[in-house]
């Protein structure tokens, strides 16, 4: 018997009646309507924006902050019937727990208060004004333009993403076109759509859409168009691809992914190891390891504590976390746990049959840390994902770097967790940061969201826009 | 151990017999595969001590289909014979993406056949037919097609099924309908001349089997589309579906997940007149098993309820706990543990990535056939879109 579920229909936004392919989408009993535009449609919508940056670029810079506020505003209000359908829909469609959803929702409408807005400008243009007016600076005048109109190929499941895109382009005075990735095609129109309803003015500077990533004709409609800039946000493939295009139609490209995080761990004593590895399970274990900042991989200098017991003892942390928070997801998705257990049985096979590494497990489902003898390849990379992470041990902190680079891993790191006993190694540090790490934090920090803070060394803001100079008269 | 020449088939077999040959096969594979001799040991399973009655079967150390992707370099370390006397590598469909890689032998291969034969026949009744019409391609044509491994060629493994559907009585007249388009560079039938067929031999009021893959039973309402035409079969057809997925026909019928097999089936017998959708059916089957379920249409669950034969077992396992689902409607991981089939390769307990839910452990609610009875909901595998995704860009 068919179970019945709740539909949501996703309207593109941006286009007045669209006539592309309907899609349906089902994730348990949720089923997600949807359309994926045809390459005439993403003409349409992208000359339409091309056409807006004049009148975006005209409009006071705190008309767009004051709509982010009321936005923030409605989806803080707990009867707001978008944030209540968004907290029934997300957590099946990001495989996050109701809570952290919440929690994400929470850090959104921090966000978008003015206070916090303003704060972000001043940290990455140095001023707000900077986007309105000619200010001086030793011997010029100097100011900022918007690039004009801004895509953001979206990938993965990070639900705030699409609203961060739309919120980047009004604070940049730019026109901003999404595309959805299919793995979260919900909250950035509903995100767009609550901004419509508190200002159809500042609304017309927004698209959001989607089409398969597959479809190049898609894409060659929409660079044709002369696009400000293409922001990547997603896998290898992905990237690649958007690059191509940026190349062959002269875009610049600003590419965010693909990510991963990761942990060094430096002669742990047996006092602290229960102290670092909770703090590490918080980095992990709430993400189920999807988020780019999540490290799958965690290098561990021996000392007092061996690798092994390392591995377990971080088991037992990210197994008591799981269980006993509300910020994890008390249910793995069927695809994951089928995943989880065949990647399970390739280390058994892989590694421990052949003597070099060791599968600590949970019961049933729950979480896995590989504990291997060879350095970490691309192929773990793929597969350490989800409740399973891999430690792997190192002889000296200087082996850390030669180790990811060996199997093509170097350019793909992108923060550390980092604990060291005793003074802190600083030339260490910064040539880990030379060879391409953008942010060390310490265990439990990799989600520190304070204002600053970059998880891969890009400032949006500057590289949205233009700096312009005058010489003073 | 009874030979599977014995058991497939026997619709007597004792739950006795099941059980002890269960336990040599089990034992011969932790005799003679290292791999799964090592899988045991660390799970602290033994055959003989561990496995006495049913409820134990859930015990036995399974392997994944995933073991068996080419790209896990895995499968030749699961045979449990030298890989020379291997005579079938056969993988699952499609020439791109990651096969599965099963070595197999005569015995193997012919395992597998009579699983579907049987299944076939069952269900079909054992009268004649005046005329099987099948859309799979001719087997003859596609084994051998299959590009080479190091250790020699390569062969789908459904495509054998093409040869066990319809009536096979010696002199009995069948047909392989796809043929292979050069420029399409796929098979393709004909729907004029499939039409043209039909159309004879229902006017003739013969019987017609129609056997083949979902996705290009399509073809019958490609050509519906286009000639509106309708055929009043009633009981003189018979349609079974096998050796292929639904995914394609959602794209071709352009409906939801949900919808896909209930709109297929009604469409279809709208078209060929065939009265009662419970006398369809469609087989279920795996690369990595040699077992085979058949199942008839339900018009309540709009769906197809598949069967457990007396030869094999099937567990749905919790996605949480992946112990056995017990309630009816639970879903689950599906194994599928058989003793016979298996003597090449370490294929006695299966875990697949697909999803089933148990429609109920002990018979059939609409047909009552005894034994577990399940449905297939799909895939349990994550989309090529769900990269990492960026959950840490927040400022503020």
């Amino acid at each position: 018997m068919e179970k019945q579920g709740a539909t949501y229909i996703l309207e593109p936004f941006g286009l007045e009646a669209s006539h592309g392919q309907e899609l349906w989408m089902e994730h348990g009993l949720l089923a997600l309507r949807l359309v994926a535009v045809s390459p005439e449609e993403i003409a349409g919508v992208a000359s339409r924006l091309k056409r807006q940056v004049e009148h975006a670029h005209a409009r006071p810079l705190a008309q767009n902050i004051e709509a982010l506020r009321q936005v923030g505003l409605l989806w803080s209000n707990h009867s707001y019937q978008p944030r209540q359908d968004a907290l029934a829909v997300l957590p099946a469609l990001t495989h996050l727990s109701p809570s952290m959803v919440e929690a994400e929702m929470g850090e959104l409408c921090r966000l978008l208060r003015p206070e916090t807005l303003y704060r972000w400008m001043e940290r990455e243009l140095g001023t707000s004004s900077v986007m309105e007016s000619w200010l001086e600076s030793d011997a010029f005048l100097i100011h900022r333009q918007p690039r004009g109109l801004i895509f953001h190929n979206l990938s993965g499941n990070a639900f705030l993403l699409p609203a961060l895109c739309i919120l980047f382009g009004l604070l940049t005075k730019n026109t901003t076109l999404l595309k959805l990735a299919t793995a979260e095609p919900y909250f950035g129109i509903r995100f767009a759509e609550s901004l419509r309803e508190v200002s159809p003015e500042v609304a017309e500077d927004i698209a959001v859409l989607y089409w398969s990533g597959q479809n190049q004709a898609c894409y060659h409609a929409l660079f044709q168009q002369g696009l400000g800039a293409a922001v990547g946000w997603g896998d290898v493939r992905s990237a690649q691809a958007i690059s191509t295009y940026a190349g062959q139609y002269r875009t610049r490209f600003i590419d965010h992914g693909a990510r991963f995080g990761l942990a060094l761990i430096d002669r742990i004593s047996q006092k602290e190891l229960p102290r670092v590895t909770e703090a590490l399970a918080r980095d992990i274990v709430p993400w189920e390891g999807y988020a780019c900042i999540s490290p799958p991989f965690l290098f561990v200098v021996e000392g007092e504590v061996s690798a092994q017991d390392f591995a377990q003892a971080l088991l037992s942390s990210m197994e008591a976390l799981r269980v006993g928070s509300d910020l994890h997801p008390s249910q793995i998705d069927i695809s994951r746990s089928s995943a989880l257990i065949a990647n399970r049985e390739y280390y058994f096979f892989q590694l421990e049959a052949e003597g070099r590494g060791k599968v600590f497990t949970s019961a049933a489902t729950g979480a896995t840390v590989i504990y291997s003898e060879r350095p970490p390849t691309l192929k773990d990379l793929e597969l350490c994902s989800g409740r399973m992470v891999m430690v792997y041990r190192v002889g000296r902190l200087e082996d850390v770097y030669p180790a990811l680079v060996q199997h093509g891993l170097g350019d793909y790191c992108q923060a550390v967790a980092f604990y060291g006993r005793g003074d802190e190694p600083k030339e260490f540090l910064d040539r880990l940061t030379l060879a391409g790490i953008s942010h060390i934090s310490r265990p439990g920090g990799l989600n520190d969201k304070e204002v600053g803070f970059s998880h891969d060394g890009i400032w949006n803001l500057q590289e949205l826009t233009r700096l312009v100079t005058r010489s003073r008269p | 151990m009874v030979g599977w020449e014995h058991a497939i088939g026997d619709y007597h077999l004792g739950k006795d017999q099941f059980l002890s040959d269960l336990v040599e096969a089990v034992e011969f594979q932790v005799a003679h595969c290292e791999v799964y001799r090592f899988l045991c040991a660390r799970q602290g399973f033994s055959p003989s001590r561990d496995l006495r009655q049913e409820a134990d079967l859930a015990r036995i150390p399974y392997l994944t289909s995933n073991a068996f992707k080419e790209s896990r370099r895995l499968y030749e370390r699961l045979l449990t014979l030298p890989p020379d006397r291997i005579t079938h590598w056969t993988t699952s469909s499609g020439t791109s993406g990651d096969r599965s890689v099963v070595g197999r032998t005569g015995a193997e291969m012919a395992t597998y056949r009579a699983a579907y034969r049987v299944g076939f026949s069952e269900y079909a009744g054992h009268a004649a037919f005046d005329e099987t019409l099948l859309f799979f391609p001719d087997p003859g044509q596609v084994i051998g097609r299959g590009g080479q491994l190091r250790q020699g060629a390569v062969e789908p493994f459904g495509i054998f099924v093409g040869y066990e559907a319809g009536d096979l009585r010696e002199g009995a007249s069948r047909s392989y309908l796809p043929q292979w388009y050069p420029a399409r560079q796929d098979f393709v039938v004909h729907g004029p001349a499939l039409f043209d067929q039909l159309r004879r031999l229902d006017s003739a009021g013969k019987t017609v089997y129609l056997g083949g893959a979902p996705a290009i039973v399509g073809s019958i309402l490609g050509q519906h589309q286009q000639s509106r035409e309708t055929f009043s079969f009633g009981r003189r057809c018979k349609l079974q579906f096998g050796s292929g997925g639904w995914e394609a026909v959602r794209g071709l019928l352009g409906v939801s997940k949900g919808q896909t097999k209930a709109e297929l089936v009604n469409r279809l017998c709208a078209i060929l007149g065939i009265r009662d959708p419970a006398l369809v059916d469609d087989s279920y089957g795996a690369t990595e098993t040699s077992g085979a379920l058949m199942g008839h249409f339900s018009p309540r669950y709009g769906d197809f309820i598949f069967h457990q034969p007396p030869w094999l077992r099937l567990i749905v396992r919790h996605p949480q706990t992946l112990a056995p689902v017990t309630e009816a409607g639970g879903a689950g991981l599906l194994e599928v543990i058989m003793p016979y089939g298996a003597g090449s390769y370490a294929g006695v307990a299966i875990l697949l990535d697909d999803v089933a839910e148990l429609v109920s452990q002990q018979a059939c609610p609409e047909c009552g056939r005894p034994g577990m009875a399940i449905r297939i909901l799909g895939r349990a595998v994550e989309g090529s879109d769900g990269g990492r995704g960026c959950g840490a860009i927040t400022g503020g």
